[in-house]
């Protein structure tokens, strides 16, 4: 089919036609260009989302008390429900419960001191099983472990601000000892994010440790539990309620008198807005595509009509039925198609130097194009230049050559 | 054949002696070309639509043309002589009758047949030229070789051999909008020329040129027919339809007289 003869005619009847050619290539790369770009931009919001979970296990559940609203046995509603340590070893023994710890956030800061330098900041009580399900991300050292829980040690993970604050940023401040009010904690590690916090200034010990150091009450804020695996929140649910009902006293239907927080049930409800988001981009996406489509087969349907005189003379001079229509066929393949390149590849060129350059928030990183998407919407508009081109071209070479030269 | 004989190769600028013309005539006779009709048309009718009514336009045309003849044909604005004239051309569709093309009975031909006779027998010259105006008088000319599948290179030599011939050597390069009318119809008749096919249309092809112009034109088509090839030209003026053999008078959609 590579016949130079026919490529020559149409670099020439393309090159002479600047206008036209410009604004069928423009409709058809912009309409690619901005496909892309939509997809893309999608792509990095459903990553953005889906990675404010990334520092926590998926399948964790965090349970704290709340205040009752049913009267329940004679007691009347409105008192508050404070989960304790014994609850952890209780929820432990629920089949399907994978781990299971205590978190405990004293409500005043403490002053800490290194050296010269003193801050004032919040300590929070966790076991080695959060530490585990709050996935702390450490930017040194190591996370709590059961042998400090087991032993009571005196050891935190403090927050980068922390060490700013405390130690002016020191390169490894891993092993050095910091003093709260006066006791003595090795530092084991610096976080730089957590669940939950905006900026990391928080020092991170044992539960153990802070019952011993700080506040002996066999209170916890909320218990951190992990589902194993083959379960459900909702299969374990129903007995952990039953469990927690019965040793605090409160109706197993009153649903304020704790407050369940359920990753997984987060993610569900992320996914579900993410396939709305899904299918409105669809929507638009195809919206944009459509009107692409329009906006090309105007183009071709327009020249083509202009046209018509040409195709006289070329008839009148030899040209057959089926010349013209490959000719116009051929020029509409060439340039829908160079032009839908062109869009692609600035689309996803964008894309590109987006995701390089790091933009990204708490919704959105990342962006990236599915290009076998891109190149089907390029498909259809092609197909829809094709179409549009070879319809009214049908129709200019089916009147004889001298009713199409009388054509202006 | 007649094309090819070596006095017939001579240069427009030199001016056709009497006697060289009756030479021409025994040769034509000699060899009998003018027994074997290149036009045959017998009792051709055409009408046009005009929304619901039928307008007759061509009432039963019969016309022959024999290989080599040089026809003029005339008649008052209206009378039907672009209308023949397409049909001989198959520009047009006829309704009634019958028209033979150099022994093919044109009526029932396909698209693609009529395509390839249009290009192989047949050279129109119309009287606004209809010249593409985004390709150059080279390219023009040289078009009707590509659809016969010619290489670039042999197109364009051929074209720039007939464009020299009209004497537009220095304006190959130029678009049409850049030409003269006169200039614009030595293109056109290049281009009609360029596939040395048998049969040369032209309705009214100095209809838009000058005195000098159309004399020089004129000049150029009886050059043409001494070559052998036959030629049926549409004109309104009585000193061009004088120069050629034969005038046809038509008038009202019907042949008047020889
Ligand atoms: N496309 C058309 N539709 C309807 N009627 C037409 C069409 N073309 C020509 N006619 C009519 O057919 C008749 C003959 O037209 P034609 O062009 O053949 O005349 P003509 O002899 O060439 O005239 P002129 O010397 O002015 O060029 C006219 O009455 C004209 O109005
Ligand atoms: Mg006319």
């Amino acid at each position: 089919m590579f016949d130079i003869e026919r490529w020559t005619e149409l670099g020439q009847s393309l090159s002479k036609h600047k206008l036209r050619t410009g604004l069928t290539a423009f409709g058809v790369s912009w309409g690619i260009f901005m496909l892309v770009l939509l997809l893309g931009m999608g792509k990095g919001l459903e990553r953005g989302t889906m990675a404010l979970f990334q520092d926590t296990a998926l399948n964790s559940v965090w349970i704290n008390g709340g205040k009752t609203s049913l009267s329940y046995k004679g007691l009347t509603p409105g008192r508050t429900v404070s989960l304790e340590i014994d609850d952890v070893a209780w929820l432990g023994n629920l089949p399907g419960v994978e781990s299971v710890g205590p978190t405990k956030l004293l409500d005043k800061g403490y002053v800490m001191r290194y050296g010269k330098n003193t801050g004032a900041f919040q300590i929070n009580g966790i076991s080695a099983v959060n530490a585990d399900i709050q996935k702390l991300s450490l930017l040194s050292g190591r996370q709590i472990n059961q042998l400090d829980e087991r032993e009571s040690r005196k050891v935190a993970i403090i927050g980068a601000r922390v060490n700013d604050v405390l130690m002016k940023n020191q390169l490894n401040p891993v092993g050095k000892t910091i003093f709260v009010g006066e006791t003595p904690f090795t530092v084991i590690g610096v976080y730089n994010k957590a669940l939950g916090e905006q900026s990391p200034n928080r020092v991170y010990i044992p539960y153990a440790t802070l019952r011993q150091v700080f506040d002996p009450a066999p209170t916890v804020n909320m218990i951190a539990l992990t589902v194993s695996s083959g379960y459900r929140w909702t299969d374990i649910k129903p007995d952990a309620i039953r469990l927690l009902s019965r040793r605090h006293r409160f109706d197993p239907n009153d649903s304020s008198a704790l407050e369940i927080y359920d990753i997984s049930d987060e993610v569900k409800k992320v996914e579900s807005l993410m396939s709305g988001i899904r299918l409105f981009m669809i929507i638009v996406g195809t919206g944009t595509l459509m009107a692409g489509c329009v906006g090309v087969s105007n183009t071709m349907l327009v020249t083509v009509k202009e046209r018509t005189r040409e195709f006289g003379i070329r008839k009148a001079i030899g040209a057959s039925s089926a010349d013209i229509l490959f000719m116009v066929l051929h020029e509409t393949l060439v340039i829908t198609l160079a032009a839908g390149y062109v869009g692609l590849v600035a689309g996803v060129g964008l894309i590109e130097l987006i995701s390089r350059a790091g933009i990204e928030s708490d919704y959105f990183r990342d962006p990236q194009v599915d290009l076998s998407v891109a190149v089907s919407a390029l498909g259809v508009l092609v197909l829809a230049g094709l179409i549009a081109g070879y319809l009214p071209a049908r129709q200019a070479v089916r009147v004889s050559p001298i009713e199409a030269l009388r054509h202006e | 054949m007649l094309g090819k004989h070596p006095e017939r190769a001579k240069s427009l600028q030199e001016t056709q002696t009497e006697p060289l013309k009756k030479q021409h005539l025994a040769i034509d006779a000699l060899e009998g070309v003018f027994e074997k009709p290149m036009i045959d048309v017998k009792t051709l009718t055409k009408a046009y639509n005009l929304g619901s009514m039928k307008v007759p336009v061509l009432k039963g045309i019969d016309l022959s043309v024999k290989v080599g003849e040089f026809v003029s044909i005339m008649g008052p604005s209206g009378s039907g002589k672009s209308t023949l004239l397409n049909v001989l051309g198959i520009l047009d569709r006829y309704d009634d009758g019958e028209y033979i093309l150099n022994g093919t009975l044109i009526k029932p031909l396909s698209e693609t047949e009529a395509a390839r006779h249009r290009n192989q027998l047949i050279g129109f010259v119309f009287q606004s030229f209809n010249l593409l105006p985004f390709k150059s008088a080279l390219e023009n000319v040289a078009m009707p070789l590509y659809y016969r599948k010619v290489p670039r290179k042999q197109r364009e030599a051929r074209a720039r051999k007939l464009l020299e011939r009209m004497g537009m050597d220095h304006r190959m390069d130029h678009m049409p909008s850049e030409l003269s009318g006169g200039q614009r119809q030595r293109v056109a008749i290049a281009r009609a020329l360029v596939t040395d096919p048998p049969l040369i249309l032209a309705d009214e092809p100095t209809g838009n040129l000058d005195t000098k112009t159309s004399e020089e034109v004129m000049e150029l088509f009886t050059e043409i027919n001494h070559e052998g090839k036959t030629l049926v030209v549409i004109t309104h003026d009585e000193e061009i339809a004088a120069r050629t053999r034969r005038v046809i008078h038509l008038q009202d959609g019907q042949i008047r007289n020889f």
